[in-house]
């Protein structure tokens, strides 16, 4: 069972998973964002601090919920991605489409101008 | 210094969990580098997710049999598994230039480690072994 703690930060549901974002975990992770990024005018930080493990099954729930929240009229940004984590984003390519911040602080700025 | 070990898991993705603790309890008082540690532990999870989700087909009650040789300045996993076996002519490889939300695991594993090498295992099944190459921090 994946563990995260979400909470709201300037109207900005920050969701922020621990240990392992990998397959085991990505079921969990997927109907965890399922909610927050289906509504227009939402305001989604994913806060990967205190992830210490993403697989392809963690990158490709973020890819997902980026498209959904897109479709949706929701923004969506990821923070936190830092060291072992943000490589995995880089080897994949996926940094290129998903909104990655090296920061709480920047993901968040980056979302009130949204 | 050498380590050999032995592990068996069941076919769950609950259980990948308990192969990472196994291969970072012997490699990490060894003196594992931080980044090895991760690409093996990153390259052996999706090994193991590959087998449970496609050669056991989600099947949750067959096994997967890990062995660990570790040498001097070389670490070798074997992950056994008797599903259907992984036939490298239907393998896409995934186009980096358009996100996706699958396909990455061989990828990721062929990038993270220094050899990969697949074969049969005994009349069904597939015998992976990924070895790393350098994983111990420089003195």
């Amino acid at each position: 069972m994946m563990e995260a703690e979400v909470r709201e930060i300037d109207g900005i549901t920050v969701i922020a998973p621990r240990g392992p974002l990998d397959v085991g975990a990505a079921l969990d992770f997927r109907n965890l964002l399922t909610g927050p990024i289906a509504v227009q005018g939402n305001k989604v930080l994913i806060d990967l601090s205190a992830v210490s493990l993403v697989d392809s099954s963690g990158v490709g729930v973020l890819v997902t919920a980026h498209r959904q929240a897109v479709a949706a009229g929701a923004a969506f940004a990821i923070a936190g991605a830092v060291g072992p984590v943000g490589r995995v984003f880089e080897m994949t390519r996926t940094n290129k489409l998903l909104s990655i911040h090296a920061s709480v602080d920047d993901g968040l700025a980056s979302l009130r101008d949204a | 210094m050498s380590i050999s070990a032995t592990f068996a898991i069941p076919s769950r993705v609950g259980a990948i969990e308990d192969a990472r603790r196994w291969v970072t309890g012997h490699l990490q008082p060894g003196g594992a580098s931080a980044d090895a540690l991760w690409e093996i532990e990153l390259a052996m999870t999706e090994a193991l997710a590959n087998v449970i989700k496609h050669a056991y087909g989600g099947d949750g009650s067959q096994r997967i049999d890990l062995a660990l040789l570790v040498e001097d300045d070389r670490v070798e996993i074997e992950i056994v598994d008797s599903g259907a076996p992984f036939n490298p002519a239907s393998y896409v490889p995934p186009d980096l230039e358009v996100a996706s939300d699958r396909g990455y695991g061989v990828h990721l594993i062929d990038e993270l480690m220094d050899e990969v090498d697949r074969q049969p295992a005994g009349d069904r099944g597939t015998r992976l072994r990924l070895v790393k190459q350098g994983w111990r921090n420089r003195q």
